[in-house]
């Protein structure tokens, strides 16, 4: 038998396609080791092949025995948290708006079955088509995501409400705030294929951030700016905490984060310095001085007056009720604990951290570093989401926000559950795909 | 001896992981080095040892990379924590086994 017929009856036994390559690759070599063995032994070309292949042991027993292992998986249990946060969230969302809107006050329950429908079909094909190929085709994804939230701003962008960050497209409404925060795991795939580069990979990686950040500093959304900035630096530090630049990695990441903690220092100071109406927003901000603002006083009154279990004495007066009727989908947390008690709040919230710490503790072990940094980029999307939601529900901050499952709309829906179909292809293809490459020669510390 | 038997009562991935706690290795060289310090006495198939690497891969006892040396690519084998604290695990289960083994035979004859 040819070493050629021999891979083929072997890689044949695999029943995923993906996982064939890599395996037919690494016992290509093996063979190939044994056949140059076999002709330092003196053997003719033919035959040192024809040993070397008999030296493997039986094709379809080997290949039966790696197709065991070498299988797509699927994180049922993840996916199972997914789905009953989904149903959570929608009826809560569900009984507030009729108890304070009233009964199908709008369509907007049933759109968002259809958004949620949506979402998981999304959630589905991402997981199903290997995240690989998303990270292989980074650049250019991006790119488009780029270029098309850049031209589709300026063409088919509307004024809402004073916020430029709607596309509208085909009777569809699309909020690029939202769906710009795709460019973070694909800024860890970027990331992934400048391991070597040194310095300058540190330099490219600062100047990948920019785009993306410019155009939702001009939506404007200081929500997406803060959540997008920070995910794209928990990608780097990441990076180059694991080594992939062979640079001082201390000396790089005290510099990085020192300079973004003292950028708003030295920027506050120059607001302060100059005075006027600038420097009175940024006090406002700073004193956290809810009695200057009303969300927040309302807010904070809400969460004061609430209970362990049942609804709060604000709860049920009637600036409550008018704050809600304009403001529920904003501060749907901050109901569930004014209305359905503090535990109903902690059990929710708790419910959405145990499944990001399962997303994150999915990404972090992954053997694959492509996958694991782009897992990362999903997860501090995510996890900065909800950080700063629970400081707007909870009266620290005023800030406009978005929360996966409690907050509705179809833009953050398809943009979070592309993101935990992300995750769930690095769990599903971790025993299927390639090993990394490693860049660096010589090295006992890369991958 | 039927060296493969031998192999295949489960002592293997022990070995695999001592020889890899020493130094990362690919398949061939763990074959050769395994059939160097034992004297020829295993001789192990490529057949088993790579379903064997997979698995304790898929356990995380193991983490694998594609490096180039000397013009040639290759997959080499790194221990990670887990598959140390299996090691040692094992090679004290091991160490039990032959102890007993010797209780029955009788002192000194393994």
């Amino acid at each position: 038998m040819s070493i050629e017929e021999y891979l083929d009856i072997l890689t044949g036994q695999l029943r995923c396609r993906k996982a064939r390559e890599p395996v037919r690759r690494e016992l290509l070599w093996h063979i190939q080791d044994q056949k140059e063995a076999f002709l330092a032994e003196g053997m003719e070309e033919k035959d040192a092949a024809e040993a070397a292949v008999r030296e493997m042991g039986d094709p379809v027993e080997v290949g039966g025995a790696l197709d065991r292992i070498h299988r797509p998986k699927m994180a049922w249990k993840l996916i199972g948290l997914i789905g009953i946060l989904s149903i959570a969230g929608f009826m809560i969302q569900f009984f507030l708006r009729m108890h304070f809107l009233g009964e199908g006050a709008d369509g907007s329950s049933g759109k968002q079955i259809v958004y949620l429908l949506l979402g998981f079909a999304v959630m589905a094909g991402v997981c199903f088509l290997d995240y690989s190929w998303f990270g292989s085709h980074a650049r250019l994804l991006s790119a488009i995501l780029l270029l098309g939230s850049f031209l589709g701003r300026k063409y088919l962008g509307a004024n809402v409400n004073g916020s430029q960050k709607w596309i509208f497209l085909g009777g569809v409404s699309i909020d690029i705030s939202l769906l710009l925060l795709l460019l973070v795991p694909l800024y860890g795939a970027i990331l992934y294929s400048y391991r070597g580069e040194g310095y300058r990979a540190v330099a490219k990686g600062i100047l990948w951030m920019a785009p993306g950040l410019f155009i939702v500093w001009h939506c404007p959304s200081v929500y997406a700016m803060m959540v997008l900035f920070f995910s794209y630096l928990i990608v780097l530090t990441a990076a180059i905490h694991r080594g992939w630049f062979q640079i001082r990695r201390r000396t790089v990441l005290w510099s990085l984060w020192g300079a973004v903690c003292l950028f708003p220092v030295i920027q506050g100071a120059l607001i302060l310095g100059r005075g006027g109406y600038q420097a009175e927003r940024l006090m406002a901000v700073l004193s956290m001085d809810g009695g200057s603002n009303y969300q927040l006083d309302v807010v904070r009154r809400l969460l004061a007056g609430s209970h362990w279990i049942g609804a709060g004495s604000f709860v049920q007066t009637e600036t409550a009720g008018l704050f809600a009727e304009n403001l529920l989908g904003e501060y749907i947390l901050t109901f569930v604990i004014s209305y359905y008690g503090i535990l109903a709040g902690l059990f929710l919230i708790g419910l959405i951290l145990l499944l990001l710490v399962r997303l994150y503790h999915v990404s972090a072990k992954q053997k694959n570093q492509l996958g694991s940094m782009m897992g990362i980029g999903c997860v501090s999307v995510l996890m900065l989401q909800v950080i700063v939601y629970l400081l707007g529900n909870t009266g620290v901050f005023l800030m406009g926000t978005y929360c996966p499952f409690l907050t509705y709309g179809g833009s953050g829906i398809v943009v979070d559950f592309c993101l935990f179909g992300l995750v769930l292809s690095i769990y599903r293809y971790e025993n299927v795909l390639a090993p990394d490459k490693v860049i660096r020669k010589k090295t006992s510390h890369v991958c | 001896m039927p060296v493969d038997k031998v192999l295949s009562s489960g002592s293997t991935p022990m070995l695999l992981l001592k020889l890899l706690s020493e130094k990362d290795m690919y398949g061939y060289e763990m074959i050769e080095t395994l059939r160097q310090r034992s004297q020829n006495v295993f001789e192990m198939k490529a057949g088993t040892l790579y379903p064997l690497l997979h698995n304790l891969e898929e356990k995380q006892f193991l983490t694998s990379y594609e490096q180039e040396a000397a013009g040639k690519v290759r997959k080499y084998y790194r221990i990670t924590k887990e598959g140390r604290r299996a090691l040692e695990q094992k090679t004290d289960e091991w160490k039990q086994y032959v102890h007993a083994v010797r209780d029955v035979l009788g002192e000194g004859s393994v």
